[in-house]
């Protein structure tokens, strides 16, 4: 199993805690990154994927909420207090990730890798789990933040 | 506005999932009369996979859905063995399998000059998940039976200019 370049993944931390700080006012706070497995990872209700396609490599990348820090966030960002997971939630879970991948996207472009766009997908459901190939290296970036835990997933081959 | 993509994208999709599985797997897929989303009852999920497309004309996601009964029941055929949860060790089946299928799909487009890109797929493992797809176009579902059970194909594709 290779090992993930951190220069892949620093834009992607960056853009997430940018995306939440003008979009939902609140402060996200990265842990240690670990591989993915080597540790327990909050459950996931909702989680939303992108996937990366270049020149040099491929990938996806995944940002994963319980409920319960999701619904907080995007009352922030909706100004809603809503209770459950609705339809329109399921668009802004699309749409925070879509932001963090346009920031992530610039800096590695910038960096001379050709990103292209992509379009997201949202996956809602109990205890969901993502799966990469096993020989993929893929790093889970935990974070803390004042409505509470999530995480990202980046895999890249 | 109309940007949905030509039925002629959806067909090597289509094709790409029934032969995969005939190939794999040894078994008979049947593909029913595709529905737009809502329009339709939809299977359960309890295993997904996901793959982006990315090319010059057309551009969304390719998503196989399966129950778990069905999931395992492909595996099981797939792999001479029997399973009865799904769990770590099937971690790369259901991948391997939409990626065989989204081959198919991509040498049938791309000799037509439609340039899609090789991408990985993402495998996402929960009870009664569902996938939305980020897009303004209508997800079309190609519901399929398989050994008399059932999973299904989600397309998400929207014309390119």
């Amino acid at each position: 199993m290779g090992k993930l370049d951190p220069n892949f993944i620093k834009p992607f931390v960056g853009g997430t805690i940018e995306t939440l700080k003008v979009q939902c006012q609140i402060v996200a706070t990265p842990g240690r990154p670990y591989a993915a497995g080597s540790a327990v990872t909050p459950s996931v209700d909702i989680a939303a994927i992108i996937g990366l396609t270049s020149k040099a490599f491929n990938g996806s990348i995944a940002i994963c909420f319980p409920k319960k820090t999701f619904l907080k966030l995007m009352n922030a960002m909706l100004d809603m207090q809503a209770e459950e997971i609705t339809e329109d939630f399921e668009d802004g879970a699309g749409e925070l990730l879509n932001i963090i991948f346009g920031f992530a996207k610039r800096h590695l472009n910038d960096a001379g890798h050709e990103i292209q766009k992509a379009i997201p997908t949202v996956v809602r459901g109990q205890n969901l789990k993502i799966w990469h190939k096993r020989d993929v290296p893929s790093g889970i970036i935990p974070f803390t933040s004042t409505v509470g835990d999530f995480y990202i997933e980046v895999a890249i081959e | 506005m109309n940007d949905a993509v030509d039925p002629a994208f959806v067909k090597p999709f289509i094709v790409g999932t029934q032969q995969t599985l005939k190939k794999q797997c040894q078994l008979e897929a049947k593909p029913g009369l595709p529905f737009t989303r809502g329009k339709a009852r939809e299977c359960d999920g309890d295993i997904a996979t996901i793959i982006a497309v990315n090319g010059k004309s057309v551009r969304g996601s390719f998503a196989i859905v399966f129950p778990s009964i069905t999931f395992l029941r492909l595996m099981n055929s797939w792999l001479g063995e029997k399973f009865d949860k799904i769990d770590k060790s099937l971690e790369d089946g259901a991948g391997e399998l939409i990626n065989i299928a989204f081959g198919h799909a991509k040498s049938e487009l791309n000799a037509l000059g439609h340039g899609l890109e090789l991408a990985r797929p993402s495998v996402v493992l929960g009870a009664q998940s569902s996938i939305k797809h980020l897009t303004d176009v209508p997800v079309l579902i190609v519901p399929f039976v398989v050994a008399s059970i059932e999973f299904q194909v989600e397309l998400a594709l929207k014309k390119v200019a």
